[in-house]
């Protein structure tokens, strides 16, 4: 695990050795892929508790955003421990055979320094992705909760902005492919849609 | 043979082999060597062997006063090493 070395350093000078960590990890390819699919796992998971708790009869705005964060915290604490298991057990293999083939120790290198901050790195990414959509999908109840919007208007303001943010990652995915906006959002907009369905025939005779 | 008074001999020019992971790529690296090396000036770094995970490199380092032990800690801390030195200028300075 990266033990952060480097803290001691002055703020510049340890910025430019993590943008270098980063490059030399080929961080910021795997981040970008990690933030699309948990962002999406966060939009999805939350249209499912958004969609339970409309069936299930709560209207109670704070009630609601209290399972909401609940959710998100428990998905961040996944996201973050999920990846550093997964992405240390890569990356100590990677070095391993790296130092085979170079037939020298690659410890205290930038090489595993990178690595190991590579996997914090990634870490927050995929903590902060799923979080970061059940806030945004929220908006309207924290509205509410204000008093600026009715709850009705806002429970179902939630599921469409869930959608619409799944619509936005689509963007973020046609920038990698280079396939059509258009396209890619509403390819991703349709498993939200197609997710409501579901879940609204399972929930409705209940 | 009488020995020059005052003189000191440094290293001008040096060719290196040297293997290395295929990240950081050789910009990267050459630039960390010119950055860092007070003594060096100038450096063309050329791609000699690519494997699966390794690469060979003749680095052509040029300089006023190179010093061979800092560029082979320099390579070190970058994961790579040097396998050998293939070439060398050394010229007198302040010679009388």
């Amino acid at each position: 695990m990266w033990r952060g070395e480097d803290f001691k350093l002055p703020l510049r000078e340890k910025f430019r050795r993590y943008i270098e960590y980063i490059r030399i990890s080929e961080a910021n390819k795997i981040a970008r892929r990690y933030f699309i699919m948990n962002s999406f796992d966060g939009s999805v998971t939350i249209l499912g508790v958004l969609l339970g708790v409309i069936f299930g009869g709560i209207t109670d705005p704070s009630q609601i955003v209290g399972i909401g964060i609940a959710t998100g915290v428990a998905l961040m604490v996944s996201g973050f421990s999920g990846t550093i298991i997964a992405e240390e057990a890569e990356r100590n293999k990677d070095i391993k055979e790296l130092e085979e083939s170079m037939l020298m120790d690659l410890k205290d290198t930038v090489y595993t320094r990178a690595a190991r901050f590579s996997i914090v790195y990634v870490g927050i990414v995929n903590a902060i992705a799923p979080f970061l959509s059940i806030i945004i999908s929220l908006t309207p109840l924290f509205l509410a909760l204000a008093n600026l919007v009715p709850v009705d208007i806002a429970l179902s303001a939630t599921i469409v902005v869930a959608i619409s943010y799944m619509g936005i990652l689509g963007i973020l995915i046609s920038n990698i492919t280079g396939r059509s906006k258009l396209r890619e959002a509403v390819k991703l907009m349709a498993i939200g849609i197609i997710t409501t369905i579901i879940v609204s025939i399972i929930l409705k005779p209940i | 043979m009488a020995q020059r008074q005052n003189s000191i001999a440094k290293v001008k020019y040096v060719v290196l082999d040297v293997l290395k992971p295929h990240r950081p790529n050789i910009v990267d690296l050459t630039r960390e060597l010119v950055v860092k090396l007070p003594g060096v000036t100038k450096i063309s770094t050329s791609i000699v062997e690519i494997d699966q995970d390794t690469e060979s490199i003749k680095m052509e380092i040029y300089g006023h006063d190179i010093k061979v032990d800092e560029i082979k800690k320099i390579l070190r801390e970058y994961g790579a090493s040097l396998h050998s030195i293939d070439a060398v200028t050394i010229e007198e300075d302040g010679a009388e």
